[in-house]
């Protein structure tokens, strides 16, 4: 919490909206002190700036900065009780109805979208009318007119809350529901608290200031809405007395551009996408100076990697995430590359087809790809190689897969892209690609959506294959599915692979299948390469303590199955071999 | 005989799907029954969709089963408490959720949460309060405990995070503990870590565990009795040993030959055929990929067979080799 208040401070935008809004208030409050009555006749009528008047006097011969001074007190205090009183009634509701849910929900949410449907603020106004003049009366028109659009958004936050592991874990612990809304999903709303009271004052002031100017306020009071009111009503366009006007005006633009500046301090804050990424590394730069005498690749490899180091820029610095990793790869082979979350396995993936995202940088190394510099390859260049020559299956089949695009279309997509196949073409070549994973053609009219975890990864894999490429990316593509599933798709893959002779760089963590499904395996802990040996010599004899903690980290299914190990050989390996703790924004998943 | 210390009888479930209006409901779990004795580990097993979760939240009461009995050393308590668990049926059954990134509140500290555990379950109270958490802390493995008790979720390992959901369950020093996959979020690092704790807790304080789990490894190593669950039914339960080393339901032995062990455990093939039908409305759930299916099983529901003491499949390959024992189960 403390810290979130540091962070909000050390904005630009929060501090210009703070002070600019902390200016208002002082004058608010203390103001009034200082100047003249702002009902009393000062002077005569419509005159211009003076020594006397500063800003002026109105229509009738008041003081303009006596006006504006004092309406800034009952403007922002009804601005900010509205605020407060529209996102409490609003948080209320919203979460009651969304944690509740059933017949509460249904009951709170009806009532909620009949406030939203009827124009709120002309009923407001006419109900208003009954009350007794005065500002409590704005107060009670706004709140009821704005509550209903924060009961929605509140009830969107706690219905998605009310859905996470922890609320459960609360109810099983056996907390009460006043107390799980109060101490468990509210907390968790803060900023969201924060952010709506900003916007709601944004919309109490507004709306008050338009009310008023319109004369639907308390005409007597002093306010800038009815200091606009006044003006208008004295001619002061007319007149070109545009002192009367201006500095309320310019008072109102003030407090709402304050006001926008918080809420979107508050937004950037929660939500860190919208925050400028950190820059990346030079590369160029960096690489000129860092590159040591480079071994040649090795004869016959389809891929040589040499010393590559990758940094991402974080908040704390730059953090090395692959650190002078060599591997090559033969035609036809499988290499596997084992490690944990956090280790660098993707990203050492990714950087393969030069897929990193924009905070990482290649600052060391280089990638032979069939005599190719990949690290050095133009934007056109990368383009014609990617997908052609080495192509990749991700984790999520979904985020690889267009969900609003059929399958042909994607095929077609694929294929135009490098070579401009007409779309029956890309179509029959894609029933052909489907046939071959394993799935129906007719499927090509699919879309992502009707297909299962499984089917999915089998087109995947489908569209990594559809331009024949020589070496197949693949970063955990069966974490996601079942064993049987998982079985079933390594095993059309190996086929294929036979047929069609690409080489594979598979990633996972699950060291036993790796094993099974390898050639060779390299062994990745916290960005290095500690171990790459044939998985026949892995299984029996790893030198490496690490690999012998994974290892033994895999219960087997067989008799066979050796003791685990004594805790003091894992605080070894562990302890000698801590891997840091990647501070990669979402490294986990 | 004493009854056991969980049982559940004939469990359903359905979820209405299909939009507003349509009272089209699917099936989720269909008659499960099983039993879970003091200081046992029971795991469940079964593919992703088969209804393990669905039946851990009916059993820890974040869920109201269609019908069926869950009875708590004998009592029957849905027939007692209605949809809303008691505090006492709380402080008995306890769950450790799958992701430890979730189930911690991320606003609140480790002491927070083991606290309120103790708080509202009256284990502890006042100064005894923080002694008690830092001797929970010591006993699933997190020192110094003094420090760790300070720290919030986000400032934890997984394998640690799941350590102190761990600890909360036992805060209130319940009789069973229900895991839903424990640790499919964990590194493979931490995992055995996390297990060898469950094991020790049914040795030292005679907790029932029922581990749910899609690993089958693991549950060889953990639990004496496993259950499998297809397409919400028990298909296979006995002793680990029985189930594991000679699986006799179909399905069983489809996943087993799927576990990622041994060398060449991608060169045999998959017993078990590519679905071309939907399962039939009365016969077996498997029997579209079953590699035995005939007449029978698109016809009728196999019954339970008993080809082993303790041992169950619900398959009619069982029929010509077993009794058929249906009233052993549901009784
Ligand atoms: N609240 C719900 N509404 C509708 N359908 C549901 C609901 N909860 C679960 N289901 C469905 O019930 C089936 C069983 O779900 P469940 O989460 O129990 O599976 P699981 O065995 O735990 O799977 P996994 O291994 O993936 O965790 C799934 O098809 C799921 O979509
Ligand atoms: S009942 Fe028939 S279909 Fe079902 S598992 Fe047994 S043999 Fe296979
Ligand atoms: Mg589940």
């Amino acid at each position: 919490m403390r810290e979130t208040l540091r962070r909000l401070l050390r904005q630009r935008k929060a501090a210009v909206g703070g002070t600019l809004l902390l200016g208002f208030l002082l004058v608010a409050l203390v103001g009034p002190w200082f100047v003249m009555d702002p009902t009393e006749l000062m002077g005569q009528p419509h005159q211009p700036p003076s020594s006397a008047h500063w800003f002026g006097t109105t229509g009738q011969g008041q003081d303009v900065l006596a006006q504006t001074v004092v309406g800034a007190r009952e403007t922002l205090a009804i601005g900010f009780a509205v605020g407060a009183l529209v996102t409490l009634v609003g948080a209320l509701v919203g979460i009651t109805a969304g944690y509740l849910g059933r017949r509460v929900d249904d009951a709170l949410t009806l009532t909620t979208n009949i406030f939203l449907v009827i124009p709120g603020l002309p009923l407001a106004i006419v109900l208003g009318a009954y009350l007794p003049s005065g500002p409590f009366r704005m107060v009670v028109v706004l709140t009821f007119a704005g509550w209903a659009w924060n009961a929605r958004v509140f009830r969107a936050e706690a219905l998605a809350l009310r859905g996470r592991d922890f609320v459960a874990a609360a109810v099983v612990a056996g907390e009460s529901h006043a107390r799980i809304i109060t101490r468990e999903l509210l907390p968790n709303m803060a900023s969201l608290v924060a952010s709506s009271f900003i916007g709601n004052t944004l919309y109490a002031v507004g709306a008050q200031v338009g009310l008023e100017f319109l004369g639907l306020g308390d005409v007597g009071a002093v306010t800038w809405g009815t200091n606009l009111y006044w003006a208008g009503n004295d001619a002061a366009l007319l007149t070109r007395s545009w002192w009367i006007f201006v500095p309320t005006g310019i008072c109102i633009a003030l407090v709402g551009f304050s006001l926008t500046l918080l809420s979107s301090a508050i937004d950037e804050l929660t939500n860190p996408s919208l925050r400028a990424p950190p820059k990346a590394p030079k590369a160029a730069v960096m690489r000129a100076v860092a590159t040591p005498a480079q071994e040649a690749a090795a004869p016959g490899a389809l891929l040589s990697v040499r010393d590559l180091c990758i940094e991402y820029m974080t908040q704390a610095g730059p953090s090395r995430v692959v650190d002078q990793v060599s591997l090559d790869i033969a035609p036809g082979e499988v290499f596997g590359l084992a490690g944990e979350s956090g280790s660098g396995k993707s990203t050492l993936g990714y950087a393969l087809l030069r897929l990193l995202p924009s905070s990482a940088a290649i600052t060391q190394g280089s990638i032979v790809f069939d005599g190719t510099d990949v690290t050095a390859l133009s934007p056109e260049a990368l383009r014609a190689f990617r997908w052609s020559r080495v192509s990749m299956v991700f984790q999520s089949a979904m985020s690889a897969l267009n969900p609003v695009l059929t399958l042909g279309e994607q095929f077609h997509d694929t294929l135009a892209a490098h070579g401009g196949a007409s779309r029956a073409s890309s179509y029959a070549r894609g029933r052909e690609l489907l046939a071959m994973v394993g799935l129906k053609p007719e499927l090509v009219n699919a879309w992502p959506h009707q297909l299962s975890g499984g089917m999915r990864q089998r087109v995947g894999i489908a569209l990594a294959l559809a331009l024949e490429p020589r070496l197949v990316v693949m970063d955990e593509p069966t974490t996601a599915l079942d064993v049987v599933v998982q079985k079933e798709l390594l095993q059309r893959v190996l086929e294929l692979k036979e047929r069609l002779g690409f080489a594979v760089l598979f990633i996972t963590h699950d060291l036993p299948l790796l094993l099974a499904l390898s050639d060779r395996v390299g062994i990745l802990q916290a960005g290095k390469l500690v171990e790459v040996d044939t998985a026949q010599r892995l299984r029996t004899d790893a030198r490496h303590p690490y690999t012998r903690l994974l290892l033994s980290s895999f219960p087997h299914l067989g008799a066979t199955d050796t003791q685990a190990p004594t805790p003091d050989v894992l605080e070894q390996a562990a302890s000698a071999l801590k891997p840091p703790l990647a501070a990669l924004p979402g490294g986990r998943r | 005989m004493s009854p056991p210390l969980l049982e559940a009888s004939r469990l359903n479930r359905s979820f209405p799907v299909g939009g507003f209006l349509s009272h089209a409901r699917r099936k989720v779990l269909t008659d499960v029954s099983f039993s879970l004795e003091r200081g046992e580990i029971l795991a469940l097993v079964g593919e992703s969709g088969s209804g393990k979760s669905t039946l851990a939240r009916l059993l820890a009461r974040l869920d109201t089963p269609d019908s069926g009995d869950i009875l708590l050393s004998g009592e029957n308590v849905l027939a007692r408490e209605g949809r809303s668990a008691s505090l006492a049926y709380r402080g008995r059954v306890q769950m450790v959720f799958q992701d430890p990134f979730a189930s911690l509140n991320p606003v609140h500290t480790v002491a927070y949460h083991l606290e309120r555990s103790l708080v509202r379950h009256g284990r502890a109270r006042g100064v005894e309060l923080t002694r008690k958490v830092h001797a929970l802390l010591e006993s699933v493995g997190l020192t110094p405990a003094e420090q760790l008790a300070k720290r919030y979720p986000h400032e934890l390992s997984g394998g640690q995070r799941q350590r102190v959901a761990v600890a909360r369950a036992l805060a209130v020093e319940p009789d069973v503990i229900i895991a839903d996959e424990p640790t499919s979020m964990l590194d493979v690092s931490t995992r055995r870590g996390v297990l060898q704790l469950l094991k020790g807790l049914t040795r030292e304080r005679g907790i029932g565990i029922l581990f749910i789990t899609h690993d089958l490894a693991s549950a060889r190593h953990l639990a004496d009795r496993v259950l499998v669950l297809y397409a919400g039914s028990v298909v296979e339960t006995g002793r680990t040993s029985d189930v594991l080393q000679a699986p006799r339901h179909p399905y069983t032995r489809l996943l087993l030959s799927a576990v990622p062990d041994g060398a060449d455990f991608l060169r045999t093939p998959l017993p078990a055929r590519v679905a071309t039908a939907p399962p039939p409305p009365l016969g077996c759930a498997f029997a579209p990929r079953c590699p035995h299916a005939d007449v029978r099983c698109h016809e009728a529901l196999p019954p339970f067979h008993l080809p082993a003491a303790e041992h169950h499949v619900r398959c009619h390959l069982e029929s010509s080799k077993g009794v058929p024992d249906d009233a052993a189960v549901s009784s």
